[in-house]
């Protein structure tokens, strides 16, 4: 790669960046016991990102002709409106491999196949439908540094949605395995698909939930969609130059209760958001974001840690090598506390349970945030009284993070998902222990 | 080099039946940050997908690069032997009734132009009021030439335009706008105004009761929530896997009998009108809710062969995933009052929604944010919301529906289809608030 970094230079750019993305996919879709698709296949993307004359150019081809894409890299940084500064940092030269005991590529299709087709239905259940992926990935990145960076990857994926029905009502429950792991992951694929279809089937029983201001315990995925949605995004360091964080102006001050740690970590072997390097071809680290309630640090490309004159952190990310680098979470997550689960419950006399994530959406600059809890159960004097559903919890990142009362001191247990910002989905881990919130306004259907 | 015609001479060798989907898509990327073009980004990507039938059995791979289309075929062949014979077929050769659906003037914008479009549609935005910036928005235009070829004797091309934008935020004082945008023109700059107009009526946010009133929902906000709904509802897929509200309801009533709703692939102007679905199948309209009655669901290939029905020309795939069904255009036909604002006594207008992709597509079921939303008592706009959500089922919605407004218009909504609706005032809805 290192001639056609020289020719970037030859021809003018100041720094060149050349990345390469392939994966390799085997999938198979099964609805009941009938095959929706099987399929296999390779994407690969190679992008070159230069600064021109002070601007960015960005431009991406899936063919070989990388001097064709240098040239059209330069003439994008041409229409670009906004100069640029970036450091220069030493050369990293590293390989990652994504450690597994099961090499997918080894398993024959037809034994994936088969360890979807045994699952059987259970009473109740019109709909199992199950999804199985597993990807090989592999990633390079050259830089005008000399830095070469490569990663050899795999990622398992199980995702079961089960539907169930009694009289006219369906109910549906769904929940994804995805881990940086080889065929293993399979190894309680029964137990995992059982589990879903009967949390389908006790949905048939829950109640619409009253909407209105309650106190809410929230589980350790719920937690971790918070803490990455109302908090993560507010500290990602573009936004907070934009104005548009409403964190922009709060470093170094109290914004949570005394007892809330969080960090952001993309250095967890193995975690959900694990990012051995960044797009930008910077190692990963841990940032402390909030200890003891202080709002600590940003996270940062390598273009906003210039403009705030720190070190970047890892964080500039893109979906792919076409995409705009942008700072983003890696993992998230708020550490363990102190209160027990049983004592957190027991402190509530009205209030919800809520468990699990349909997702959620974040305004960064007003702070304001919705979430759609996946089962949610009604707690009178301390006990869970009924299932609920369709609850969503809506608040402000400043007053709910100062509302956050209890930190359970549970086991933290590795989530995540995909995060989408400005168009772009990347991996990004979540999670927290079990914690309680004080006022928080719930949306239902009473 | 490769060429097509080696890619069917390979296929023609063991299979009985095969098709070949190829896409070559050039892609123009910019993203605007703090009022200036900041990010742009270019390339071209080519994505083969092939599927093979044995004897009754189909396989199917992809790549993106035409040089390995060898291995592509073997890996199609070596799944269709692990595959259990089904009714598998591809399209027959069929009449395409429209052709030539774009001028040929849409694919010939620079990216130089659609860089000027761009600006000046911020800086038309901007002239509505100058404390109005825009913080962050992504532009994506993408020209897609398709050709389908399959064993039957279909072999079609196609080239189709498509631009999408959104504004992640535009801020004025406090406010911080959230919108989205799609078209096959480029961006145009008399938009710029439009949006800075709705951005300042919604200075000086106010709390509102809870209970239930009356909802007037405008083509934005009905059509992000109608969209994901009759995508999953009308969907042969889920029908065939009894897996939709619709399962057994064909010739019934579902909604309000003031309530007509279709899928249209043929109607000139609209983002994914095109000659012909993804299987090759021509474009068509069809019914899909005619006066509150179910009339028809939406089939490719597979799912009309084995609901003994015939395919309405809504497969949608991309070269990396056999056809899945999606709708076209989804048209909601207009009703006969311009403006439905002073019908209202006391409800609330809502314009935008947050938290979409949280709602159950399935059951219908919804609980989300009004973004931007407007209190109204007797036809007049009282005060912008906030702290404001609102909570129902769709299909409880859509029975209550009161007048539907004579104001259509093409909306841009997250699954990225077309869609063409009116504005629709429904009787009740729950809303909840924080005073």
């Amino acid at each position: 790669m290192h001639e056609y970094i020289k020719y970037g230079e030859g021809v003018g750019a100041q720094y060149v960046e050349i990345k390469h993305a392939t994966s390799q996919r085997d999938n198979i879709e099964i609805s009941n016991k009938h095959i929706k698709e099987i399929s296999s296949g390779i994407n690969s993307m190679l992008g070159v990102r230069v600064i021109f004359k002070d601007r960015w150019g960005t431009a991406f081809s899936n063919k070989d002709n990388i001097e064709e894409t240098i040239n059209q890299a330069i003439k994008n940084a041409k229409a670009n409106k906004q100069k640029t500064r970036i450091d220069t940092f030493k050369a990293n030269k590293r390989s990652f491999k994504t450690k597994v005991k099961t090499d997918p590529a080894n398993i024959p299709f037809l034994e994936k196949q088969n360890s979807l087709l045994k699952i059987n239905r259970i009473k109740s259940v019109t709909n199992l439908s199950q999804q199985y992926t597993d990807i090989t990935r592999n990633f390079g990145f050259f830089n005008s540094e000399g830095s070469e960076l490569r990663w050899d990857d795999k990622i398992t994926f199980h995702m079961v949605s089960s539907s169930a029905k009694k009289n006219n009502r369906i109910e549906n429950y769904f929940d994804v395995k995805a881990e940086h792991k080889g065929y293993e992951l399979m190894d309680d694929a029964e137990n995992f698909s059982l589990e879903i279809m009967k949390k389908s089937v006790e949905m048939l029983r829950a109640r619409n939930a009253n909407g209105g201001t309650y106190p809410v315990l929230i589980d350790q995925k719920l937690g971790g969609v918070l803490i990455h949605e109302a908090l993560g995004h507010a500290c990602e360091a573009d936004i907070v130059l934009n104005n548009n964080s409403v964190l922009g102006n709060k470093l170094n001050e109290q914004v949570g209760s005394a007892n809330l740690n969080v960090y952001d970590a993309g250095n967890i072997i193995n975690s959900w958001g694990w990012t051995p390097f960044d797009d930008e071809g910077i190692l990963a680290k841990k940032t402390p974001l909030i200890r003891k309630g202080v709002l600590t640090n940003f996270l940062h490309n390598r273009e906003t840690a210039a403009k705030f004159k720190v070190n970047p952190t890892g964080n500039g990310r893109a979906q792919s090598p076409s995409n705009k680098v942008i700072p983003r979470m890696t993992n998230t997550f708020i550490d363990k506390g102190e209160s027990r689960f049983d004592d957190m419950l027991s402190s509530i006399k009205e209030g919800y349970y809520l468990k699990g994530s349909l997702g959620g959406e974040v305004e960064s600059a007003s702070g304001q945030f919705l979430f759609n809890a996946q089962e949610g159960f009604l707690i009178k004097n301390g006990q869970l009284i009924k299932r609920v559903k369709g609850v969503s919890l809506t608040g402000n990142i400043l007053e709910t993070l100062k509302n956050i009362c209890l930190i359970g001191d549970d086991p933290l247990i590795h989530g995540g998902g995909a995060c989408g910002k400005a168009e772009q989905y990347v991996l990004a881990g979540n999670w927290s222990p079990h914690i309680k919130i004080k006022n928080t306004l719930l949306g239902g259907q009473n | 080099m490769v060429k097509i015609r080696h890619i069917i001479n390979y296929l023609k060798r063991k299979s009985d039946g095969w098709e070949v989907y190829l896409r070559e898509g050039s892609l123009l990327n910019m993203e605007v940050i703090n009022n200036k073009i900041d990010f742009v980004s270019s390339g071209r990507k080519t994505g083969l997908g092939v599927s093979v039938i044995k004897d009754k059995r189909l396989g199917f791979s992809y790549t993106d690069n035409i040089e390995k289309y060898k291995e592509c075929i073997d890996k199609a062949r070596e799944i269709a032997a692990l595959n259990k014979p089904d009714e598998y077929s591809f399209a027959k050769k069929n009449e395409i009734k429209h052709k030539e659906l774009y001028s040929r003037k849409l694919y010939e914008y620079t990216r130089e132009d659609v860089c000027e479009y761009y600006e000046n549609f911020i800086q038309n935005l901007k002239s509505t009021n100058k404390g109005i910036n825009v913080l962050s928005s992504v532009y994506n235009r993408a020209i897609s030439n398709r050709h389908i070829i399959n064993s039957e004797g279909i072999n079609l091309k196609e080239k189709s335009v498509q631009n999408t934008v959104s504004f992640g935020s535009i801020k004025l004082d406090k406010i911080n706008y959230t919108a989205s945008y799609a078209d096959i023109k480029p961006l145009s700059p008399e938009k710029g105004r439009e949006f800075g107009e709705r951005i300042i009526e919604l200075q000086n946010k106010k709390d509102i009761k809870t209970g239930k009133m009356q909802l007037l929902l405008n083509q934005d906000a009905l059509g992000a929530l109608l969209s994901g709904f009759i995508n999953a509802s009308c969907n042969g897929e889920n029908v065939l896997r009894k897996n939709s509200v619709f399962v057994n309801k064909l010739e019934s009533k579902v909604t309000s009998n003031k309530l007509s709703i279709e899928d249209n692939g043929i109607k000139q102007g609209l983002f994914n009108t095109w000659g012909f679905d993804d299987e090759g199948t021509s474009s068509q309209r069809t019914v899909l809710i005619k006066k509150g009655v179910l009339k028809n669901i939406m089939h490719n290939l597979y799912t009309a062969s084995k609901l003994d029905e015939d395919s309405t020309g809504n497969a949608i795939r991309t070269p990396y995933s056999r056809p899945e069904i999606g709708t076209t255009n989804l048209i909601v036909r207009e009703g006969s009052k311009k403006d439905l604002l002073p019908e209202m006594d006391y409800g609330i207008y809502v314009k935008g929604l947050m938290g979409l992709h949280t709602m159950n597509t399935m059951t219908g079921d919804f609980s989300l944010t009004v973004s931007e939303g407007h209190f109204v008592e007797n036809g007049q706009k009282k005060y912008p919301l906030k702290n404001t959500m609102l909570s129902g089922n769709i299909l409880g919605l859509l029975n209550c529906v009161e007048l539907i407004g004579r104001d259509a218009r093409h909306v841009y909504d997250i699954s990225c289809s077309g869609t063409y609706v009116p504005s629709i005032l429904f009787s009740e809805a729950q809303i909840v608030g924080k005073e």
